[in-house]
């Protein structure tokens, strides 16, 4: 069990957060695909460790899954671990290439992960540094769980275009003292209304 | 006499921050919906004169509450407040009765334009 505990209205924020998000990141894939994206509501779980490695393991598990890492530093650190599962939805087959490739995963992965720690820092006047985002080689599947990893944010999201629904669910790991200045950070937004 | 501002947003952050954002200068009664559903019932009750509403809500949401309304003939006007922010969303809620479509998180300042604009109307 992680160590820092989020109550109820700190989740509600974050899910805002992550809605806030979310909505640049569709914006921003709508013009690349050119088409309209609807969007899920967030969901926001905070997990050990361990569990966001299992999750990760059985969605890896699923054909077609696509998973993307990008490391952040300095006003806090971690990783943020996307998984693409490309699925059609009911009624429809799919056919043909995937609807995004590689190339556009990556670039949704930069998108997603630097619009959530923007909103979300934004109150710590933190100034975050990205490695660039790369692919997880699906031989290898989820990465071992790292010295210092303490906890994790599980934000469920599913974005969808014609004819398919794809699922992307974003995860990010924090190491010790991290997670503290997230909360913080939400506490800080939380004062301020 | 204060307008009655129903802001409908399912976050409670959302919420509170939208409440925050709302210019000084108008005579407001301000209450919240958690809810389309409660957004719903407040408008059919005759208690909205201006209503703030979210396009991402469970059970119904936005478009359906605009639909609704707009089916209704309900005519105060209605500001959509969304994360939401690609065009043709947008393009389907101003088609739906809504007379602005603006991004979170809103800021004092665009909500200040939006309400002087409704307000120079007559509309508030």
């Amino acid at each position: 069990m992680s160590v820092v505990e989020f109550n109820a209205d700190q989740i509600d924020a974050l899910q805002e957060l992550a809605n806030i998000g979310m909505g640049r990141t569709a914006n921003a894939l709508s013009q690349l695909l050119g088409l309209e994206v609807r969007l899920n509501i967030p969901q926001v779980e905070l997990v050990s460790v361990e569990k966001l490695l299992n999750t990760m393991k059985e969605r890896m598990a699923i054909e077609d899954a696509v998973a993307t890492r990008q490391a952040f530093s300095d006003g806090v650190d971690g990783e943020a671990l996307l998984i693409f599962e490309n699925r059609p939805e009911q009624g429809q087959q799919l056919e043909g290439e995937p609807l995004l490739s590689d190339e556009q995963m990556l670039e949704i992965t930069n998108i997603m992960v630097g619009a959530f720690l923007g909103s979300l820092l934004e109150p710590l006047n933190a100034e975050l540094y990205f490695s660039p985002p790369a692919l997880v080689d699906a031989a290898v599947g989820a990465p071992e769980a790292q010295p210092g990893w303490e906890a994790a944010l599980i934000l469920d999201i599913e974005m969808g275009t014609h004819g398919h629904m794809d699922n992307c669910k974003l995860m990010l790991v924090f190491p010790e003292g991290s997670l503290q200045k997230i909360r913080l950070a939400v506490d800080k937004l939380l004062e301020d209304l | 006499m204060s307008k009655r501002l129903l802001i409908c947003d399912d976050s409670s952050f959302s919420r509170k921050s939208i409440r925050k954002a709302v210019p000084d200068g108008f005579d407001l009664d301000i209450t919240e919906a958690a809810s389309g559903e409660d957004a719903l019932a407040a408008c059919a009750a005759g208690e909205v004169d201006l209503l703030f509403l979210d396009l991402n809500m469970p059970g119904l949401d936005g478009f359906d509450v605009l639909q609704r309304l707009h089916d209704d003939g309900f005519s105060a006007p209605i500001i959509v407040i969304t994360a939401n922010i690609q065009s043709a969303p947008a393009k389907r809620a101003r088609d739906l009765g809504a007379r602005a479509v603006v991004q979170k998180p809103i800021s004092e300042d665009k909500l200040s334009q939006l309400m002087t604009y409704l307000s120079g109307e007559g509309a508030l």
